[in-house]
């Protein structure tokens, strides 16, 4: 397949989602770049745009670098702070006002009457999110894109977002091998498969009030330690009828080396919320993986693609050719690369 | 606010009562949050029509109101910078809209006449932001505003669609043009937003009474709503000075009692100008209904229907709740020094008009031969004041001095023998025992359950029994003492 025949098949995909979420390994992974490529690939569809947090700001708050601005279509249904959308340039038709505040103003949704250029800043809660985005769709947007304000992947919200696109490039590493080994590794997590049906229903039930379970053959244990506390727990309460161990919250190292202390460890199926909880080393996931470890999540991320961006903010740049040869043969997702269709991004 | 006017609100707890209210709109919030007495007997009686007339209302109309004022937003602010001629933006225009077009709903719904609710016709408010009368709730500056934003628009749109399809040069030269073109539309924009606020601004009165008329009808139906679910009466205003309460309850006690599984035993009370002495066993109620009185009162005096199956009262010059209980701690005093401290802004506040006073067990922090020698002179003060003054107390020899006197009916005729001395919960046993009702009372000495509770909580046997012989010989010495004052008393007079 070749790129545009690839992009095509994106479009495709992107089209079928209810919400889809930018997000990146850090900063100046080309996020922002994304999100033009794509309100420029669905231009005819009714898209809603928004954030988490704030981003399409003209220059790099962090890095000091200058980014790309967010230009949006004629008839784009727009979430952003009051402030942002009254200085944006293109002209606008106010829908509702959210009465969700931010540092600057509160959110607002509009339609777009023309294109133009757009910061936004959107809810940093996820639920407030949520909220703005079920609106949105009320106002006929769909997709709805979500960028990620900070450049982490946690940000990605699987709780709001059914599909994400993963962003990468030279601002992670300008060298080839070690780019591809880091993306690879990032996208075993957040993509870790999801348990069985049953499995998954019973952590939403079990988990609305406790943030660490324990499912014993014939009973449950509920702990309210935080995901971080829970070493002690896990070899307190580990038993030869423990079936499985719920978690909520973001999970470490050392998290998984306690359980590979306890006996016979594969037996036991570990839950995690979803893909963005879990900050593993590559090299600990992979031994847990490899003596049998049982891992999955409650809500699957679906990936749509990886956008790569082959320079990085100091100058630096990278064979894509090569990254894409090596990393294809790690996944079966879409890779592309949007300096290669640049012209059809306006800055 | 004044220290006992915090004393008040805290001894009746009423601001978790008037929490309860479910105003929808943020006017009608704001009015619940700044609800004070009202003095003018005729607008107490407009208050209390306007609930009636509110709770007439049918069951689906309720609803399309509380459904239609709940989709107001606060744009207060934005009134105020609109009168003051500040250029709107298009968020505060679009408020503006959505403000217009909710009253202008609720002006042509069918409702109650009430008294301070007037809604006006803003249907030139609603044209001016409509102006294609699509009657949509959204805004925007519209084409219809300006023929020039109309060619300047069309001209960006132009810019915009050549724009995908230009490189380098060209592309950065149409990125310019387009650049200034929106400079120009934002500068005409302005001007359309300045026409449109001065416009506004000639309307603003309107806007404002409006919102204010959203706030009472609002608060009238959620007071309405309060009425109906906890069975409230209409107040009785009388013109002579007085408190009369049947079956009255502070809903907040009856819920916990009755959580507990408990029944709700209402107090009925009826106090004239002067004294009332309410007496009783420990744990009795006596402090709960005068809570409950204080509570209606004061609810009664903002114009609310009160917690009672009938309540008649003359809206008082002042509410006053006299007690030691958490006073102490923010005037820095001792218990007594507390109590003494209220008692002295009580005389002054008596002079200055008629008004409620409840207190509750005055001085009983201090020793009994002198706290019983100054409740009776401050009941019998009281007595020939023009207020109503509800007062408990456990000193004996009170209620001779009072106007009248109410008793507790309290554990007497329970036996409590029957139940097993180490029961666990012997708040809930005595709560069962307990008989809550209020008689009036012709009885001067106060009742002595003390010792029988001590005995139920199980108490050391040897201990009460001692405190028995204690009181016997009281009792005697009392009377020896009284024989002997009679005997003195006839000899001087012969």
């Amino acid at each position: 397949m070749n790129q545009n025949e690839l992009l095509a098949e994106l479009k495709r995909e992107l089209l079928g989602c209810r919400t889809v979420a930018i997000a990146g390994a850090q900063k100046n992974t080309g996020k922002t770049t994304t999100l033009n490529f794509f309100i420029r690939m669905l231009q005819r569809a009714a898209i809603g745009v928004t954030s988490v947090g704030r981003d399409g700001e003209q220059a790099d708050l962090v890095t000091h670098t200058s980014k790309p601005r967010i230009y949006i279509n004629s008839g784009t249904i727009v979430a952003t702070a009051k402030r942002f959308l009254i200085d944006s340039d293109a002209t606008f038709e106010i829908l509702s006002m959210s009465g969700i505040g931010t540092a600057v103003g509160e959110i607002v949704l509009a339609k777009s009457r023309s294109c133009g250029f757009i910061e936004l800043a959107g809810p940093s809660v996820s639920k407030q999110l949520a909220s703005v985005c079920e609106t949105m769709r009320g106002f006929g947007a769909s997709p709805i894109l979500i960028d990620g304000a900070l450049s982490r992947k946690t940000f990605a919200v699987p709780d709001v977002a059914d599909a994400c696109i993963y962003c990468t490039g030279g601002a992670v590493s300008c060298d080839v091998e070690s780019l591809v080994k880091k993306t690879r590794h990032e996208l075993n997590l957040l993509t870790v498969r999801r348990t069985d049906e049953a499995t998954a229903a019973r952590f939403d039930e079990v988990m609305k009030d406790a943030s660490l379970a324990f499912i014993y053959r014939d009973h449950t244990e509920k702990s309210g330690a935080s995901a971080i506390g829970v070493q002690k727990e896990m070899v307190n309460r580990w038993s030869d009828d423990l079936n499985a161990v719920f978690v909520k919250g973001a999970l470490t190292n050392r998290f998984l080396i306690n359980v590979m202390d306890c006996p016979d460890y594969g037996r036991v199926r570990l839950v995690a919320q979803d893909g963005t909880k879990l900050f593993f080393s590559d090299s600990v996931f992979q031994r847990f993986l490899n003596r049998g470890g049982n891992l999955t999540v409650k809500k699957e991320i679906r990936l749509l693609g990886v956008s790569v961006n082959p320079t990085s903010p100091d100058g630096g740049r990278f064979n894509f050719e090569r990254f894409l040869y090596l990393l294809k043969q790690e996944t079966s997702v879409p890779i592309f690369n949007l300096k290669e269709f640049g012209a059809d991004v306006i800055t | 606010m004044k220290d006992c006017d915090l004393h008040l609100k805290k001894a009746t707890g009423i601001d978790d009562v008037v929490g309860r209210l479910e105003p929808q709109s943020p006017f009608g919030s704001a009015l619940c949050r700044h609800l004070s007495a009202i003095a003018d007997h005729r607008q107490l009686e407009a208050e209390y029509d306007n609930i009636e007339k509110c709770m007439e209302i049918d069951r689906a109309c309720f609803g399309r109101f509380t459904k239609l004022l709940r989709q107001y937003r606060d744009i207060t602010n934005t009134m105020k910078r609109c009168q003051d001629c500040q250029t709107l933006d298009e968020c505060e225009l679009f408020e503006l809209k959505g403000f217009a077009i909710l009253s202008q709903e609720l002006f042509k719904l069918p409702k109650p006449e009430l008294a301070g609710v007037c809604f006006c016709d803003l249907s030139d408010v609603v044209l001016l932001l409509d102006p294609n009368r699509e009657g949509t709730a959204s805004f925007t500056i519209y084409d219809a505003y300006s023929l020039e934003l109309v060619e300047i628009r069309l001209r960006k749109s132009k810019i915009e669609r050549e724009i995908y399809h230009a490189q380098g040069d060209d592309h950065m030269l149409l990125l310019q043009n387009r650049a200034a073109a929106a400079e120009e539309e934002k500068q005409a924009e302005l001007l359309v937003r300045q026409k449109l606020t001065k416009s506004l601004s000639f309307c603003c009165e309107r806007l404002f009474q409006t919102a204010e008329s959203i706030a009472r009808f609002d608060l009238s139906l959620a007071k309405a709503k309060m009425a109906a679910e906890y069975a409230m009466c209409r107040p009785f205003l009388s013109k002579e000075c007085c408190v009369r309460i049947k079956n009255g309850f502070h809903p907040l006690v009856k819920e916990a009692v009755e959580k507990r599984g408990h029944p709700f035993c209402p107090v009925t009370l009826d106090c004239k100008e002067g004294a009332t002495v309410i007496t009783g066993s420990n744990m009795g109620g006596k402090t709960v209904a005068l809570r409950m009185a204080a509570l209606n009162c004061m609810m009664a005096g903002m114009g609310f229907f009160a917690f009672a199956d009938s309540f008649t009262f003359r809206p008082p010059d002042f509410i006053l709740f006299l007690s030691d209980e958490d006073g102490a701690l923010e005037s820095a005093l001792s218990t007594f020094g507390s109590e003494v401290a209220q008692l002295k802004e009580l005389l002054d506040m008596l002079k200055t008009g008629s008004g409620i006073v409840l207190i509750d067990e005055f001085a009983r922090g201090t020793n009994p031969v002198e706290g019983g020698s100054l409740v009776k002179a401050l009941v019998s003060y009281l007595t020939d004041c023009n207020s109503v003054s509800i007062l408990t107390t456990h000193y004996g020899g009170v209620s001779a001095y009072a106007g009248a006197h109410y008793q507790v009916r309290g554990l007497k005729d329970a036996n409590l023998k029957d139940c097993s001395p180490n029961c666990a919960d012997y708040t809930a046993l005595i709560a069962e025992k307990m008989d809550y009702t209020l008689v009036e009372s012709g009885e001067d000495d106060v009742p002595r359950d003390a010792l029988r509770i001590c005995s139920f909580f199980g108490v050391d046997e040897e201990l009460i029994k001692s405190a028995q012989k204690f009181l016997k010989d009281d009792i005697e010495r009392e009377k020896s003492l009284r024989i002997k004052e009679d005997f003195h008393g006839r000899k001087t007079e012969s």
